[in-house]
């Protein structure tokens, strides 16, 4: 897996929520206060008083009935426009997505990614384009028709309205997203070469941390850059003390897998999976891959046992199995054995894997997730069905901001005001965070555009004068905006699991699935209240 | 048409000489202006209203299109807000919510939910009242036979004419056993047969003691069912008092009957004029609301701004 | 408004719309119908054979995909553009391959796409990976993706061109061009093809480079009818005959001597005079004479009427000739045809393989004949010695294991041996070729077995 996020934490960011809701609050509360006083004087302050008042009571008199009611109103509704006639689309996909993606050459394992990969991205724009439609036209229409005028005119909160129309249209999403989840599970099975279907699998990785020595040996935090544009991975050199060395928490035997060697008999064996990279400065013996070696450490009394010494399977990764009982080779120790349970799991449970590449003048490109201790698989579905959740989840969120944008726009603007959102969310995150992170020389927007026109490099400084003051400033402004923009989008690649499932991985419930649940509800809560709040400060009348 | 009377004779303002019932809505002072994008007064809809509707009356707003009446209507249910003044509707605001569960509403055109069947419709509109399940059938039995489209009800409003819409539209105002209906426009889009019906409803639900608030431009209707009316003119109120003290001229009589032969007409002359009547007509009757009507609309082009007395 | 005016308005609209229609008319009207003459659009495209069915094969798959897209094509490919690169750069070899395709299929009459990615594929792709097997694996992707712009553009000369180079260029010369050639005979992935070659790039198990003659005469074949865009056309036409010249050359580096490497040389001598050699160019220099690469004399005279044209054709020959290498591929192959001259080459051969395994008297009476042969034979074709070629850097490694078979044996190398001359004039040559004859003896003591 390329790809590996850090694990969420989940107080921090609850705390951290509960922070910015409070402040918007409390800021929103002072303004309208303020407004209200301003315009109407006391008079105004009491009817802001009551009016908060009402607000609370309509918060507190949800009715689930009433929500049932509007709910499904909203779900007929949905269902009566036709909304299933995606499935139409759906089908048509599944019908000649075989011919644009099937590839008779194609290697299993690269079937599974492609397939996968499109099924989930297909399946989770195409929901995410069907919800965000109706979810955006719902309240308008409404309005426009006026038939909200028979529903607000009888008990039914405002904020019932705006609640249940979510958790109609989420119904509809969910009715969607079932009936093609299941189909595309099905495709996916028939449509995967039978060679790959070993590769339809959920791995239960165990993680560890990572960090290198250099070739003296000294502890460093990354290893040596061979000039790779992507720096994901660092390398080690071969034949010297370069190593990348993980570090696995609470091992035990419970870890033990089956393994079946290559002769063909079964034993206990903690199963490691690797992915490196190699890189040859010099071509060296081509009749096979670069070679590497794990080495199992014990910080405790500094035992250092070599398990194996095998040859790397670049871009494909490979299994092997640690047997329990491993032979010492060095002069002192050889032909003693050690227990890996016993005597190389440090007192504090953790298991240190050394990785060396034995190849002198070779290079061998690791980053963290490049080693794990590979659990018993668990059934590929069972990492569809997550992934499908994260899809569900992000349906949920266009859904809450689509009905959202509905109430304070028309419906043309709320697709285009929620499209842009999912949009820039989903696609320039990473190139906000760049600009945000002022590593990119050559000034913010203004102070790039002058330096463009009039042809200065980024390292020359700008003159001192008023001017510069003005565009260092405006450029200062507009980076504060967009740290505002980048901090009110969602972090939509929590969403996306592809690339678990497409890798055969389990999805990670720390790093995905929960931070996708807790980053929907905390846009859920947000969306109803402000949706609630326009739709109440709104006379039904506008055209 | 049986009221409580009460016979008053006093200047229009002070309407609490109108009616015995305790107010069920009072309006003071309320403005409404329709304002453009940018916030600045487009149309001032109402002028300063202020009136009182007694419970267990029947209430007529008056007036030709665009005088205000629709916009008194969605100001009392919260619909639109208020520029200036107040309401009070039950006792409570008008943006209250918790109000609705006592009111019926039918708007001016039937707003319904084209894709629901008359009975998913009212069952939909029961919910939000949360009558429980068997009271909602019940009562879905019964309005659909009241408002005669049960022979439709499991079809979809959007194949239903107009006049079937507005039945099942009143229907749902009735759903929860209103206190205070609101009928916009009632007898809009219904046929001779369906008019009759309506005002027979009306004046049914009048009975049961409800308070009626209907606006109308079809003067005859409002002559039939109301206890009181005003007519609006350009969001001013012009005329409020009771139809019957409205529409009688003080220093005459009316006698009404079947139709007369010549001969029985000339006898009646004649034993009136021996009473010493003089002046006697004896012709068919004309609706004199609606000379009332048009007295006031044409009044109030020439004098704008101005209360007219009859 | 009153009504005329509203009819009036109406007419004048009507009157546009026709008006614009007559250029639509002129333009678009399609061609093909018995009794219309085609739009100016039309002709136009058949006149530069610009039609989907002039191109080649008409891809149900694309149309249907670039009708769904209507005109936004572009915006389309732009963005998976960007994802290829982005895969790329990632590593993520599956999704980049099958975006290219994606790309493909949007723009398949758009030939430098094809032309790109397979480079990508088989040479850049390729490359990154650490198994020889892998590797061989990416060089086929890259073929096969070309073959398939070769169908889909069934006019186009510039693609088999291609074609032919990954199959005999990549395959033959790269590094790894050992197990590449012969990977494309016995395939390595042996589940699926069983030892075999992968039939979709080498149906009947030959030589690379006789698959790859195939395709350039394909494409010579095609080139007839549509310009190619890549060489000088002297060049781009030389290549089926030069790929004689690299499978002779690649028989013997294989250690294949005898009469199959000599047949190949005299293939490779024939196709070159008899076929390449009397192609007839038109060439820029003088555009009013036929010229080819194999003029005699009176050939020259026979095609010219003055003496400024005679010496302007004669001027033409040479440079082209030297353009092409016309004279010493001549040479070579007539040289290496000849039967001493394959002898001089089996005798160094075996001698460095008599060397490894240590048999020295008979590695010394081989590499001793084979200097001498070797020495004849350059002094038949002296031309030979003008050109930098590898034909001298086996002279040269022929010398170098002689001198160390001497020195294994304690005998002092003598002064006169056969190729002094290319000794003392190539000095400058002797740490590559040293280097690679050591590495190639330590390779050959390391698998003992493989012959």
């Amino acid at each position: 897996m390329d790809f590996l996020p850090d694990v969420f934490n989940i107080s921090q960011a609850v705390g951290q929520w509960l922070l910015v809701l409070l402040v918007g609050l409390v800021s929103i509360l002072f303004i309208t206060f303020v407004s209200a006083l301003i315009g109407g004087g006391v008079k105004g302050a009491s009817r802001y008083g009551d009016s908060l008042v009402e607000s609370l009571s309509d918060l507190v008199s949800v009715s689930s009935t009433r929500c049932y009611a509007l709910a499904k109103l909203t779900f007929t509704e949905a269902i009566r426009r036709k909304a299933l006639f995606v499935f139409v689309i759906f089908a048509i996909l599944f019908m000649f997505a075989g011919w644009f993606i099937s590839d008779s050459n194609q290697r299993p394992k690269e079937a599974v990614k492609v397939h996968v990969t499109f099924i989930l991205n297909s399946l989770s724009w195409l929901t995410m384009i069907v919800m965000l439609l109706l979810s955006c036209i719902g309240i308008p229409e409404d309005i426009r028709l006026r038939s909200i005028h028979t529903v607000v005119t009888k008990p039914a909160r405002r904020f019932e309205i705006v609640l249940s129309r979510m958790l109609g249209y989420i119904g509809v999403g969910t009715l969607l997203l079932g009936v093609m989840s299941v189909t595309s599970l099905i495709w996916i099975y028939r449509q995967v070469p039978e060679a790959a279907r070993s590769e339809l699998t959920a791995r239960q990785p165990i993680w560890g941390d990572i960090s290198f020595l250099d070739r003296v040996g000294t502890l460093t935090n990354a290893g040596i850059n061979v000039g790779d544009i992507w720096d994901f991975r660092s390398y080690i050199e071969g034949a010297t003390k370069g190593r990348a060395i993980w570090r696995f928490e609470n091992v035990t035997p419970e870890m033990l897998t089956t393994v079946t060697s290559e002769s063909g008999e079964k034993k206990e064996a903690l199963r490691l999976e690797s992915r490196f990279e190699a890189f040859r400065s010099h071509k060296g013996n081509m009749n096979r891959g670069l070679n590497f070696q794990y080495i199992i450490l014990n910080p405790d009394n500094k035992l250092e046992v070599p398990a194996a010494t095998l040859q790397v399977a670049e871009f494909i990764g490979r299994t092997d199995g640690i047997p329990r009982k491993l032979a010492g080779v060095t002069a002192e120790d050889s032909g003693k054995i050690y227990d890996l349970f016993d005597d190389l799991v440090a007192k504090d449970g953790s298991l240190t894997v050394a990785v060396a590449c034995t190849d002198p003048g070779q290079y061998l490109g690791m980053a963290k997730p490049d080693l794990f201790i590979r659990l018993p698989d668990a059934p590929f579905a069972l990492s569809f069905f997550k992934a499908m959740l994260g899809i569900w989840l992000f349906m949920v969120l266009t859904v809450a901001l689509g009905v959202t944008a509905s109430t304070f726009v028309k419906g043309p603007f709320a697709i285009m005001v929620t499209f842009t959102f999912i949009m820039v969310g989903n696609t320039a995150r990473e190139f906000m965070d760049k600009l945000l992170s002022n590593k990119w020389t050559g000034g913010g927007l203004f102070e790039s555009a002058y330096r463009i026109l009039t042809y200065m490099n980024d390292t020359t400084e700008l003159p001192n004068n008023p001017g510069t003051q003005l565009i260092k400033w405006v450029d200062w402004m507009l980076n504060g905006f967009l740290w505002l923009v980048q901090q009110i989008l969602p972090n939509f690649s929590y969403f996306n699991m592809a690339g678990y499932v497409a890798n055969g991985f389990d999805v990670d419930n720390m790093r995905s699935l929960v931070p996708a649940i807790v980053v929907t509800i905390g846009y859920l809560i947000p969306c109803v209240l402000i949706g609630y709040y326009c739709l109440r400060s709104r006379e039904l009348e506008a055209k | 048409m049986s009221t409580d009377v009460a016979t008053s004779t006093a200047a229009f303002g002070s309407s609490t000489q109108f009616s015995a019932g305790e107010p069920v809505i009072s309006i003071r002072n309320l403005s409404k202006d329709y304002r453009d994008f940018w916030g600045r007064p487009k149309v001032k809809a109402l002028k300063s209203l202020t009136m009182e509707v007694r419970k267990g009356e029947v209430f007529g707003l008056l007036g030709p299109n665009g005088s205000g009446k629709t916009t008194t209507m969605k100001l009392l249910l919260g619909l639109l807000f208020p520029t200036e003044g107040e309401i009070s509707i039950l006792g409570r605001p008008a943006t209250d919510v918790s109000k609705n569960e006592r009111i019926g509403y039918l708007p001016e055109e039937s707003y319904l939910y084209r894709f629901l069947n008359a009975e998913e419709t009212l069952d939909f509109y029961g919910r939000l009242f949360r009558l429980p399940a068997n009271v909602r059938k019940q009562r879905t039995e019964e309005l659909l036979e009241l408002v005669k489209v049960s022979h439709a009800r499991k079809r979809q409003l959007k194949e239903y004419s107009k006049g079937m819409t507005r039945r099942i539209g009143l229907a749902q105002a009735l759903i929860n056993d209103p206190e205070l209906i609101l009928l916009d426009e009632p007898t809009s889009g219904l046929d001779p047969l369906g008019n009759r019906d309506m005002k027979d409803l009306i004046i049914k639900l009048k009975e049961q003691g409800k308070t009626i608030v209907m606006c109308s431009h079809l003067l005859a209707d409002v002559q039939d069912v109301c206890d009181r009316i005003a007519i609006l003119y350009g969001g001013e109120l012009k005329v409020m008092g009771r139809v019957d003290e409205l529409v009688k001229e003080q220093d005459a009589t009316q006698i009404r009957s079947s139709k007369l032969s010549d001969a029985a007409a000339a006898e009646v002359r004649e034993v009136l004029r021996k009473h010493g009547a003089t002046d006697v007509q004896i012709d068919q009757p004309t609706s004199s609301l609606e000379d009332l009507f048009l007295r006031t609309v044409q009044e109030s082009k020439e004098r704008p701004g101005r209360r007219i007395s009859v | 408004m009153n009504q005329s005016e509203s009819r009036f308005r109406k007419l004048v609209y009507l009157g546009f719309i026709v008006l614009l229609l007559i250029p639509i008319v002129v333009l678009g009207m399609p061609g093909g119908g018995k009794f219309s003459t085609p739009g100016v659009l039309s002709s136009m495209r058949s006149e530069f054979e610009l039609g989907e069915s002039d191109i080649g094969k008409i891809d149900p798959t694309s149309a249907a995909m670039n009708m769904v897209l209507l005109g936004f094509r572009g915006i389309a490919v732009n963005s998976l553009w960007a994802s290829v690169e982005h895969y790329k750069n990632t590593k993520n070899w599956a999704q980049m391959k099958s975006t290219s395709d994606a790309i493909i299929r949007l723009q398949p009459h758009f030939i430098s796409v094809w032309r790109f990615t397979s480079w990508n594929l088989a040479f850049n792709v390729s490359a990154e990976w650490d198994s020889v097997k892998d590797r061989f694996h990416w060089v086929k992707e890259g073929a096969k993706f070309l073959q398939n712009g070769i169908d889909i553009n069934a006019k186009n000369p510039d693609l088999a061109w291609e074609e032919g180079r990954i199959i005999g260029f990549k395959i033959g010369m790269s590094d790894e061009s050992r197990y590449f050639r012969k990977y494309f005979k016995s395939d390595p992935d042996v589940e699926q093809f069983k030892g075999g070659p992968d039939p979709k790039i080498n149906e009947q198990a030959l030589d690379n480079y006789l698959v790859a003659r195939d395709w350039y005469i394909k494409a010579n074949d095609r080139e007839l009818n549509q310009r190619q865009r890549i060489l000088d056309r002297t060049l781009f036409r030389s290549y089926p005959a030069r790929s004689y010249f690299d499978y002779a050359a690649a028989l013997q580096k294989d250690g294949v001597f005898g009469e199959q490497t000599r047949v190949a040389w005299d293939d490779a001598y024939r196709d070159w005079t008899t076929k390449y050699g009397r192609e007839i160019f038109r060439v820029p220099e003088i555009p009013e004479a036929e010229m080819w690469m194999e003029m005699s004399e009176d050939d020259i005279s026979g095609q010219v009427k003055t003496g400024d044209e005679e010496r302007r054709l004669r001027k033409a020959v040479d440079d082209y000739q030297k353009i092409v290498n016309y004279r010493y591929w001549r040479d070579r192959a007539r040289c290496e045809r000849d039967p001493q001259m394959a002898d001089a080459h089996r005798e160094i051969y075996e001698a460095q393989v008599a060397y490894g395994e240590q048999r020295l008297t008979e590695a010394k009476a081989l590499v001793e004949s084979g200097m001498k042969n070797f020495g004849d034979m350059l002094k038949k074709y002296p031309d030979l010695l003008a050109v930098d070629d590898l034909l001298l850097e086996d002279a040269l490694t022929a010398v170098l294991m002689w001198q160390y078979i001497l020195k294994l044996s304690g005998d002092t190398p003598t002064d006169d041996y056969p190729l002094k001359v290319i000794w003392d004039s190539q000095q400058g040559r002797l740490p590559d070729v040293q280097a690679r004859l050591d590495r190639w003896l330590l390779e050959q003591s390391r698998n003992p077995d493989k012959k």
